[in-house]
């Protein structure tokens, strides 16, 4: 073999139609992030930034998206497990209702919370009675709805990664003698936790997002339940320019994240 | 420090009913092929999977005993197990492996160490088993196994997984530190070099069942199954003994010993000779067969020949071309009777 040989292009060359209907792809994303930028009023963005509404909202969504994936890895992982390792009639009913959520308007989400925990609803009447209790409208509602809305992207994350990790494992790990504990903290969740992890960046980034059932459940107090989207929604009406800078914010800490944390993640892997 | 196993168990399409029994110290190869329920049997014992019926006891201790409703569950076994595939957790070091079973059963930690060190791994301590090579993860698993101190050690094909020039240095390894542990060693193979050079005494299981056990010499010379006959590399029959003649499938075969009722029948193929023309001579047992097909092993080749009684004869390659076989010829078979094995079924 001579020089040639080494001149040769080591990948394959995509097809072109491959190729540039992916091109298109990117550009349906990226088309309206540039038109945010290009658009964006740069001159007053520091101002805007530091609009006491805007840090307040900044700082709502912050808590509650953070706080709704920690409700949804606290509850969502249990349930995962019992989905992908539990046999029970009705599981696939079960299943289900734990990705509805995905489908469904957030809107209709948010009506539905307000049926189930609203002031007159099915457990909120109880909630409030006994307890004193109230979720709509509060910030604790907000990450209620945000934590509805997101946890199905994690509940399917980790229950994919249940289902594929060699349970076999599982099985060695007893045979040491470690009881059903030890093997689910030091061998099952070891094992799935990049599918773990994977799941709470979704579903942070879905509860960061959200808008539709948030309004709908909690309303939109600024400082109590206006999270960023709603400021958004609501500047928008009345200072645009506000409303592009702070949907900028929203762009930049989503992506910081995405591309800080889930590429350096999963190409560790 | 003994074993009893009476193991009846339902799996998928597989039925396990098994009896055997270890004594202490004991290295027993489960030999079979594939589907015979191996693996299963050693699951059993690991309590991986519990028994529909029958009774397993480890030195006194009912391990599993459905009908008493008794049954230890995994972790509570003095059982160690090497997997086929070792199973080695990918999100530990090699030490941490080790050290998994000792945490486990509340043991000093320090025995991790000294075990890596005898299986000669010391220097790999913190490496994932994901950089090891085979034989490397093979030593970890066993590591790992022994270092709980169980009194039933299970291994799973411990060779299988590896290449063939590995194999014959691993083998001997494997031996080697099996030798140093004391309880009872169930080895789990389908390759009857391994049984021989691993076990002092060899099960075969086929079909969920067992159907011989002994020393490796002891199933060889007598096989009971077209399994372990192929193994062996013997023609084996069954068929009725009368006196000094062997009835099989409508043919008969003249043989010294005389025996009577169910019997087993072998021929040692290079003890078949075969002529162009029908042979005038002392051989008892002489029929008319057809070449169906040669395997060549080196210079020596092995041809199956059908009519009469199906037989395989190893003859020279020379005598292959010679009588035309591999084009299917017409030839004469002969068997002396004192080639003829036989031994009640």
């Amino acid at each position: 073999m001579r020089a040639s040989a080494s001149a040769r292009p080591r990948r394959e060359r995509p097809p072109l139609g491959l190729a540039l209907a992916g091109g298109l792809g990117a550009a349906l994303f990226a088309l309206p992030l540039l038109g945010l930028a290009v658009k964006a009023p740069w001159k007053d963005a520091l101002r805007e930034l530091g609009s006491p509404e805007g840090l307040e909202a900044l700082r709502l969504s912050l808590v509650c998206s953070l706080s709704a994936t920690v409700l949804a890895l606290l509850l969502g992982v249990p349930l995962a497990w019992v989905q992908a390792r539990v046999e029970f009639p009705g599981r696939s009913l079960l299943r289900a209702l734990t990705t509805l959520p995905m489908v469904l308007p957030p809107v209709v989400g948010g009506v539905a919370l307000l049926l189930a925990f609203g002031r007159e609803g099915l457990l909120g009447r109880y909630l409030f009675d006994a307890l004193g209790i109230r979720l709509p409208f509060t910030t604790a509602g907000v990450i209620l709805a945000e934590a509805f809305v997101a946890m199905p992207f994690l509940v399917i994350t980790v229950e994919a990664g249940l289902r594929s990790m060699n349970r076999r494992l599982e099985e060695a790990a007893r045979t040491l003698g470690a009881g059903r504990w030890r093997v689910l903290t030091r061998v099952t969740l070891p094992l799935v936790a990049p599918s773990i992890f994977s799941g709470a960046l979704l579903s942070w980034s879905r509860a960061l997002g959200e808008f539709g059932a948030t309004i709908t459940f909690a309303g939109n107090f600024p400082g109590r339940t206006q999270t960023l989207p709603l400021a958004v929604y609501l500047l928008l009406e009345t200072r645009p320019e506000a409303a592009v800078m702070l949907s900028l914010v929203l762009v930049a800490i989503s992506l910081a994240v995405l591309v800080g944390l889930r590429d350096r993640y999963l190409a560790a892997r | 420090m003994s074993l009893e196993v009476a193991a009846r168990l339902q799996l998928g399409s597989l039925d396990l009913d098994v009896e055997l029994t270890a004594k202490p110290g004991e290295v027993l190869a489960v030999l079979g092929p594939n589907g015979a329920g191996k693996t299963t049997l050693l699951r059993v014992l690991a309590g991986l999977e519990p028994l529909d019926g029958g009774r397993l006891v480890l030195d006194g201790t009912v391990l599993d005993d459905p009908d008493q409703g008794r049954f230890l569950p995994p972790e509570r076994r003095p059982v160690g197990f090497v997997f086929q595939d070792y199973l080695l957790f990918p999100h530990l070091t090699v030490l941490e492996n080790v050290e998994f079973g000792l945490r486990s059963r509340g043991l000093p930690r320090t025995r991790a160490r000294e075990w890596l060190t005898r299986v000669g791994l010391d220097d790999l301590a913190q490496a994932r088993p994901g950089a090891l090579s085979g034989g490397q993860a093979q030593r970890v698993a066993l590591a790992r196994a022994l270092a709980t101190e169980p009194r039933l050690l299970l291994l799973d094909e411990p060779l299988a997984a590896l290449d063939a020039t590995s194999r014959a240095q691993l083998r001997r390894e494997l031996t080697r530190h099996l030798a140093t542990f004391s309880g009872i060693r169930l080895v789990v193979t389908h390759d009857p070099v391994e049984a021989a050079a691993l076990a002092d005494r060899v099960v075969v299981l086929e079909a969920g069942r067992v159907l011989q056990s002994g020393s490796h010499q002891d199933i060889t010379a007598r096989p009971r199954s077209r399994y372990v006959a192929d193994l062996a590399g013997v023609n084996l029959w069954r068929g009725q003994a009368e006196d000094r003649q062997v009835r099989i499938d409508g043919a008969t075969l003249a043989a010294i010993e005389a025996h009577q009722g169910e019997v087993f029948v072998t021929v040692q193929p290079r003890a078949v000779a075969l002529f162009r023309n029908r042979p005038d001579g002392t051989p008892r047992n002489v029929w008319q067969g057809r070449a169906i097909g040669v395997d060549y092993l080196g210079e020596r080749a092995r041809v199956r020949l059908e009519g009469g009684l199906p037989i395989v004869a190893e003859v020279s390659r020379a005598a292959v071309d010679d009588l035309g076989l591999a084009a299917g010829a017409e030839v004469w078979i002969a068997v002396k009777a004192a080639e003829v094995e036989v031994y009640p079924a």
